[in-house]
């Protein structure tokens, strides 16, 4: 019985080992085979100082972002714009159509400078898009994201 | 061969014969071909001229729906390979149509640009519609989806096409 037992587990092991491994063999992605949008290009909650704020992306491996399609709106207070961030140098890539273009992979961080006056909270929407190394792109994004208000010192 | 030879062979077998069946299966739930098959659903475009277009007015040739849009760069180096095969293959009976997850303005730029020799639309609620009736429900890009002669989907390709790819797949079903 123990032997039917062991054998009955290996060709259930069998099975799942060829399950799993299909997709490696797979001449095309699938969607299942790719992260979702929010795992691929992960934006961390904002880093707010005095007159700083800091925004980051984690981005998963074999994945990358366009520098060309970071974008950032104030939605509140109304009125308030951000200076253009600080962004990091990112890797180019030559594309036959577009060619060079900068994208970013890893940790990417913008980097704002607020007015001595900007103290209170913000309301961000946030614009950002990319890609997988396997040729798939994912559409554009849009996040809005709560800053805190500067904590006194 | 001894008895334990005969159960080691024939465990051997069963285990690559349950390896082959999960291969399998697997394919079956994660392939992009899940709807092979299945006729394909009503879908309505506008195309740039603003002309309403639908799937069912060119039943009878072979479909090849290409998803894309002009911020995707695969999408973009994939077309001139589209434009090739529609040029090679209309008066044989292929059909491209590209809807395009983008706004008519930058489609229209790049439509001339690529010169793109079949219609295209540029509406993004419609071509999320599309998208998802045909199985990518994400929004993935570049999502291509060939439908036979008589409306039945053959393939869904997440990913781009090789030239060779668009020639095997489009001369199979000719």
């Amino acid at each position: 019985m123990p032997l039917i037992r062991t054998l009955l587990l290996a060709l259930a092991c069998s099975l799942a080992t060829g399950a799993i491994a299909r997709p490696l063999f797979s001449p095309q992605p699938t969607e299942e085979g790719l992260l979702p949008v929010e795992e691929a290009f992960q934006l961390l909650p904002a880093r707010r100082q005095a007159q700083a704020l800091k925004l980051e992306w984690n981005i998963a491996p074999g994945y990358y972002l366009y520098r060309g399609q970071l974008a950032f709106e104030v939605l509140t207070p109304q009125g308030f714009r951000l200076a253009p961030p600080r962004l990091p140098k990112g890797e180019t890539i030559q594309d036959p159509e577009f060619g060079k273009v900068e994208v970013y992979r890893g940790i990417v961080a913008a980097e704002f400078d607020l007015p001595p006056g900007m103290k209170g909270p913000l309301k961000l929407r946030v614009h950002y898009q990319g890609c997988a190394d396997l040729g798939i792109c994912y559409p554009p994004q849009q996040q809005q994201l709560a800053v805190p208000a500067a904590v006194r010192s | 061969m001894t008895r334990r030879g005969w159960l080691t062979a024939g465990f051997v077998v069963a285990g690559v014969a349950a390896m082959s069946a999960g291969f399998l299966a697997s394919s079956w739930w994660l392939g992009g071909s899940r709807m092979q098959g299945e006729p394909a659903p009503a879908i309505t475009l506008t195309d740039l001229n603003g002309q309403t277009r639908t799937l069912a007015e060119w039943q009878g040739k072979l479909l090849l729906v290409n998803f894309w849009a002009t911020w995707c760069a695969p999408c973009v180096d994939e077309i001139p390979l589209l434009v090739e095969a529609q040029a090679r293959y209309g008066a044989k009976g292929l059909q491209v149509v590209g809807p395009a997850f983008d706004e008519p303005e930058p489609a229209k730029a790049m439509a001339q640009r690529l010169r793109i020799n079949y219609p295209i639309s540029a509406d993004l609620a419609q071509a999320d519609a599309a998208a998802r009736a045909l199985g990518n429900h994400n929004g993935m890009l570049p999502y291509t989806v060939l439908i036979s002669r008589d409306g039945r989907i053959l393939k869904t390709v997440l990913g781009s096409l090789t030239r060779e790819q668009i020639d095997t797949l489009v001369q199979e079903h000719l």
